[in-house]
């Protein structure tokens, strides 16, 4: 076996069904043009690239989102993970489109007319920590105790202090985010906690919605946050490809 | 982040600008499907964000920051007299229900303050979450 040079290899970003045609001019990656390389009933979207080095500046990212996006407009993708790059048309068919082509092709189907948004729901810190100040005596006790004291010499009493508002904090998290989910959930196809409730988001959610329902989550997502105002902030990204409902990993 | 939202209709649904480098990296990161020996990655000067995004300090780290957070907040002046009567009244348990709901009141009664006089209001408020929004992600 001789070392070859390899002088391009080929950027993957997603799959898209096999009857799919891509719209002229689209680009990616270095401004280089996207292809199709089709196999049986699904079709990966690739496009050169130089193999001296590994994908990861921002254009990068920003041009794969870009494609990624182009590619939803005009029905269902499955977004590979960003860096994905293959020496050549051969590798794609071996270990991906012919192993895996059928699973993808259901995968697609399943998500054709649907959209993802990413939902993250956090408290606003002051009203929440007033809350629950307003809610414990102990932790009014602990405040009033520790805060016009040095650091040094109210370490425990603070550390207590602390506990008491994050214990509260988690469990206050955990019941707004129930109680917001079982609202949300008769409007999505479904869903994906990205993280736990807990101390660093209310709700941190990657939903699946049917795209003719887009209006109505938006709407309500509105309504709540409105109603929620300074207490709780709402922030939807999307609508997306479906990022979080792609893969298994 | 707050600076790059837009307002849509209400506008209380925070909505970010797709194409921010913050919110691409956060929605595309270990998603995707893998094949298995094809990903090569080398996000410059990108990495650190999403490290610091993923990762929740469950220790006296955390409890301090809170407890930072809970003696630099200013009961007096963000939920106004209101809770200083509610401390007075209140007796030890069982009345948390009571208690979030009168804060709510009072929350609601500054909200609706906010409506009469929108334009100055609104900025304050979107300033305060975001200095807020600072210190929860440089905790993580």
């Amino acid at each position: 076996m001789t070392m070859t040079r390899q002088e391009a290899t080929l950027f993957v970003y997603a799959v898209v069904p096999g009857e799919r045609e891509l719209v002229d001019g689209l680009t990616g990656l270095d401004d280089l043009p996207v292809e199709l390389v089709s196999y049986g009933s699904v079709s990966a979207v690739v496009s050169p690239m130089s193999a001296d080095r590994p994908p990861g500046r921002r254009a990068d990212l920003t041009a794969y989102s870009a494609v990624i996006e182009r590619l939803a407009q005009d029905g269902s993708v499955a977004p590979m993970r960003f860096g994905t790059v293959v020496p050549d048309h051969d590798v794609l068919v071996t270990d991906l489109l012919g192993p895996r082509g059928d699973e993808l092709a259901q995968q697609l189907a399943e998500l054709e007319g649907r959209t993802q948004y990413n939902l993250r729901v956090n408290y606003v810190e002051e009203a929440v920590l007033a809350e629950i100040a307003a809610a414990d005596r102990r932790v009014r006790n602990l405040r009033e105790a520790t805060r016009d004291l040095p650091e040094d010499a109210s370490v425990g009493d603070r550390i207590r202090l602390g506990e008491l508002v994050t214990r509260s904090w988690e469990q206050w998290s955990r019941a707004d985010a129930d109680r917001i989910l079982a609202e949300l959930e008769p409007m999505l196809s479904t869903y994906r906690m990205r993280r736990e409730p807990g101390l660093s988001a209310v709700l941190d959610l990657a939903l699946l919605v049917d795209a003719k329902r887009s209006q109505e989550v938006e709407d309500r997502l509105e309504a709540m946050a409105a109603e929620a105002a300074g207490r709780i902030r709402f922030r939807l990204a999307g609508p997306m490809a479906p990022y979080d409902f792609v893969g298994g990993g | 982040m707050t600076v790059q939202t837009q307002s849509r209709g209400g506008g209380y649904l925070e909505r970010p600008s797709p194409s921010s480098l913050a919110d691409v990296v956060e929605i595309i990161l270990d998603k995707g499907i893998v094949i298995d020996a094809y990903v090569r990655v080398s996000l410059v000067g990108i990495e650190l964000l999403t490290i610091d995004a993923r990762i929740v300090i469950a220790s006296v780290d955390t409890y301090l920051r809170f407890a930072e957070a809970t003696n630099r907040l200013d009961l007096y002046q963000h939920g106004g007299k209101d809770i200083g009567e509610m401390v007075h009244d209140l007796q030890e348990g069982g009345a948390t229900g009571k208690v979030s709901g009168a804060v709510k009141g009072a929350k609601k009664a500054l909200t609706s303050g906010d409506d009469d006089d929108d334009e100055d209001e609104r900025p304050r408020r979107t300033r305060k979450s975001s200095s807020s929004a600072r210190r929860r992600s440089s905790a993580r």
